[in-house]
């Protein structure tokens, strides 16, 4: 027992002779010690917030470059020429079943071709895809139609047609003898809900897109449908209609 | 022996003043570098960005509407582009076999549906019928207007003297 205590006392003592002996460097040594924690504790995660910031700030200069461009688009984008070119294109591809355009549109084609048109039998469907021959994601209004003429005068009527609003498409064509029978789809489409993104960029329309819309104001009834007046006495068809729940006749805004 | 003592105490009185200087060396560096870190992180100018953002965005919901009219007029555009683009038009390629249609001869029938196409001629000249013959088989040859042209028959008519060919094709 005594010799346990004896050793200790020498340890002790060896402790205070190295710490008396070494004691002038034990502040620089925390110093250096201190200094090196600080570095990798803190000036390391500041340098590192600095880098994520700047990758933000980046993130967000180019979010309000965007938003920049966004405004300056809208505010030199001419109101007059978006309303008239929306009216027409909203004639072209109406957001609900448009008979009344549908209708117009026969009746325009016919007395400019001067193929008189007989019987029609329109065939509706909903929303989906049902007319097929047709694009899937756009609904249509299938309508048939009998004209009176050649075969060359059904071509004429048709490609009259296509310079036409409201948009269509011809899926099938019968003709012979004086008589022919085509198949009509007229297209439609809802309006989509409005989710206004600010940080999405606006695009200028692409140069297809401009002919497009250059071309389809130039249609037949797409600036004043108004000015077209349907002739009931051309036509004496029917129509078989199943409602569509989801039709989008009403307006945008 | 006194000399060696000393000889030693000042290498350990230089020891401890490299060691002090190490030590004030890297608390300086340190400082520097935290202070530095400070200053870029603060200076960062990300709340002067989002406060442009807001008003900029303030300025866009001025012309709320005529975004909303442009975002509906595009989704118009690529809808009717698409169409145009796919829709079925038979017109340029019927032109063309009516243009090769001889001028004694008529069309009785034609029929499209999706990709097919069916046509009956007639003629009283067989000659007239056989130049149609090749001009068809020349454009299914060719595969641009017309592949896989089957001649489903010829007839003629003894009452009124005329050749009736039937043609069906499948139309491109």
């Amino acid at each position: 027992m005594d010799n346990k205590n004896t050793k200790v006392n020498l340890d002790f003592a060896n402790f205070l002779i190295l710490y008396r002996h070494y004691k002038d460097y034990i502040l620089p040594l925390v110093v250096i010690i201190g200094s090196i924690l600080i570095f990798f504790l803190v000036v390391i995660p500041q340098f590192q917030q600095y880098l994520g910031s700047q990758e933000e700030l980046k993130v967000e200069t180019d979010k309000l470059q965007v938003l920049k461009n966004n405004y300056n688009f809208l505010v030199n984008l001419n109101s007059v020429k978006i309303s008239s070119d929306f009216s027409a294109l909203s004639y072209a591809l109406p957001a609900g079943k448009d008979f009344a355009g549908i209708m117009n549109a026969i009746s325009s084609v016919s007395a400019k071709t001067g193929i008189p048109v007989g019987d029609f039998n329109f065939s509706l469907g909903n929303l989906s895809n049902e007319n097929t021959g047709g694009f899937s994601a756009v609904p249509s209004v299938k309508i048939e139609v009998n004209l009176v003429g050649s075969s060359q005068d059904v071509m004429k009527f048709i490609a009259e047609l296509y310079k036409t609003a409201p948009v269509s498409e011809v899926t099938s064509i019968k003709t012979g003898g004086n008589m022919g029978t085509i198949d009509i789809l007229f297209y439609y489409r809802p309006f989509p809900p409005q989710v206004i993104d600010n940080s999405v960029p606006i695009l200028d329309l692409s140069a297809q897109e401009t002919t497009v819309v250059r071309n389809v104001s130039l249609w037949n009834n797409a600036v004043d449908q108004s000015l077209m007046p349907v002739i009931p006495s051309i036509f004496s068809g029917s129509v078989n209609a199943t409602p569509s729940s989801s039709e989008g006749g009403s307006g945008p805004f | 022996m006194v000399s060696t003592k000393v000889a030693g105490l000042e290498k350990e009185l230089e020891r401890l003043k490299i060691f002090r200087i190490a030590a004030v060396t890297c608390l300086a560096i340190v400082l520097l570098l935290s202070v530095l870190a400070f200053i870029l992180n603060v200076t960062l100018p990300i709340s002067t960005v989002k406060k442009e953002q807001q008003a900029a965005i303030s300025g866009i919901s001025l012309f709320n509407t005529k975004l909303t009219q442009y975002t509906l007029l595009t989704d118009r555009v690529k809808n009717i582009t698409d169409i145009i683009a796919k829709r079925a038009d038979y017109g340029s390629q019927l032109n063309q076999i009516f243009g090769k249609i001889p001028a004694d001869s008529s069309i009785d029938t034609l029929n499209i549906e999706p990709g097919k196409i069916s046509i009956i001629i007639s003629s009283a000249s067989l000659l007239s019928i056989n130049n149609f013959i090749d001009a068809i088989v020349d454009f299914g040859n060719e595969g641009k207007i017309l592949k896989n042209v089957i001649i489903q028959g010829l007839t003629l008519d003894s009452e009124s003297g005329k050749y009736s060919l039937n043609i069906q094709a499948d139309i491109l």
